[in-house]
């Protein structure tokens, strides 16, 4: 069986590989390509949007996306599981 | 970079992609919102409440009532390419997680990881190479079944096989054990994290620990808490699959040195290769993909992330959210297509008793080591 990290569990061959791509690092880069693709649709949709209106309970001073809670206890998360 | 092969593929995978957006698309836009209303038996939204069924665990279901129902036991050649793009798709939503990250946060979270993955993936070697031989299976068997346990299932087990002469019949063993635990622990996950309260951050840690395959990963996480959003149990559970799927290169140098130090005869069946190859070969691409996306969002190249207590989410962060959850549903749908009952009867034997232990044990202690630290689990 030539392993391409890709088989699924039964016989060997292109027939038996859970990707369309030649291996798993081929897939890799596929999904980095698509990915960029990704991004680059939706800055190109939002990018004459206006800027979002900051939260009402933001921190005046709060740093842009680098606030990280204190270690002692657990926050609650941004957006909680629906119970 | 993609080989001409698949482009010529691509045009195939059409109907067997279509079948997957569109399953999606009628579980998101109609069953959902159906499942959120209706009334069975007098109880208000049982399905939701009860059974904690979302897009993504109905997703699954459907991909798995595809093959083994509808389909007969195989995906018919017609959808066969588009359920093979799943993976691709998975990994896609995988690097755009990065957007839920800074490089602060990572590190945080990351240096936790490294400590819980790190302990469980030596614990798990040490304890398949103990009990495997202690069971008399043979040396290549234990030595697939160790890092297939250990780190994230299919790729790992697939990584190590060529390194210590694994035959085609052990890496399915490996698989077909892993897969049937683990899509059990997929699905019972979300029931026991409810039951037991816990927060996103425990869960996603517990399960991103616990959980022995990368896709389960997901799902479970994303069966518990829906939202693709800075602090829910998806990108708590990812930086710790994450941190485990890096660590296949060295898993797979540690368990070949276990293979050939105690090797006193030539078997065959395998190829050999060197171990400097091996490190080099295996080692996650798409990972750089995910943290490049990370470095972007710490720059600001796509607006403020929303995190709690800071500005709210940009435009584009909240798109890509919604991209990312459309992705992952339709990933899983493809993963669930993959889920085949035939094959996961190919486990059986010494080797199914060896992953039940192994895996049992690495759940149970996992959610045990996640309530004892919970206390030091650092929210992002």
């Amino acid at each position: 069986m030539a392993n391409t990290g890709s088989e699924t569990i039964g016989a060997a061959g292109d027939k038996s590989k859970m990707t369309l791509f030649k291996d798993d690092r081929a897939e890799d880069f596929g999904a980095i390509v698509v990915s960029i693709l990704v991004i680059a649709t939706v800055m190109v949709l939002t990018m004459n949007k206006p800027a979002a209106q900051p939260a009402p309970a933001a921190a005046p001073a709060a740093p842009a996306a680098t606030t990280v809670a204190p270690a002692t206890a657990p926050m609650a998360p941004a957006e909680p599981a629906k119970k | 970079m993609s080989d001409t092969g698949f482009f010529q593929k691509l045009p195939r995978a059409l109907p067997g992609l279509a079948l997957i957006i569109i399953t999606m698309v009628v579980i998101r836009l109609w069953v959902e919102p159906w499942m959120a209303h209706t009334k069975v038996f007098g109880m208000q939204k049982p399905l939701t409440d009860a059974f904690h069924l979302n897009y993504i665990l109905l997703g699954i279901l459907m991909g798995l009532l595809y093959r083994n129902v509808i389909f007969g036991g195989k995906i018919p050649a017609i959808f066969d390419d588009g359920f093979k793009l799943s993976r691709l798709m998975i990994k896609t939503g995988i690097i755009l997680l990065g957007s839920l990250y800074t490089v602060q946060a990572i590190v945080q979270l990351g240096s936790m990881a490294i400590f819980l993955i790190g302990g469980f993936v030596i614990m798990t070697i040490v304890m398949v190479l103990w009990l495997g031989t202690a069971f008399g299976l043979d040396r290549s068997m234990i030595a697939v079944m160790a890092n297939a346990l250990s780190i994230c299932g299919v790729s790992a087990a697939v990584a190590t096989s060529p390194a210590v002469e694994a035959k085609a019949s052990h890496v399915a063993y490996a698989i077909a054990t892993i897969l049937g635990f683990g899509i059990l622990t997929m699905f019972i996950s979300p029931f026991i994290g409810h039951a037991l309260g816990l927060t996103d951050l425990q869960y996603g840690a517990w399960i991103g620990t616990g959980i022995l395959n990368s896709g389960q990963v997901l799902a479970a996480a994303l069966a518990f808490n829906p939202n693709v959003a800075p602090g829910t149990a998806v990108s708590v559970a990812e930086i710790w699959n994450i941190m485990r799927v890096i660590s296949i290169p060295f898993a797979v140098f540690a368990v070949t040195i276990w293979y050939w130090s105690g090797k006193t005869e030539d078997s065959g069946g395998g190829q050999k290769k060197s171990l400097g190859t091996l490190l080099v070969e295996k080692f996650p691409v798409f990972v750089i993909g995910f943290l490049a996306v990370v470095m972007l969002t710490s720059m600001g190249a796509f607006g403020d992330v929303g995190l709690k207590g800071g500005p709210a989410a940009s435009d584009t962060i909240k798109m890509l959210r919604v991209w990312m959850q459309w992705i992952f549903g339709f990933g899983l749908v493809g993963l669930g297509g993959y889920i085949s009952i035939a094959e996961l009867r190919q486990a059986g034997g010494t080797p199914l008793k060896l992953g039940l232990i192994v895996g049992v044990t690495k759940y149970v202690l996992a959610l045990l080591v996640v309530f004892a630290i919970k206390d030091y689990l650092v929210a992002i």
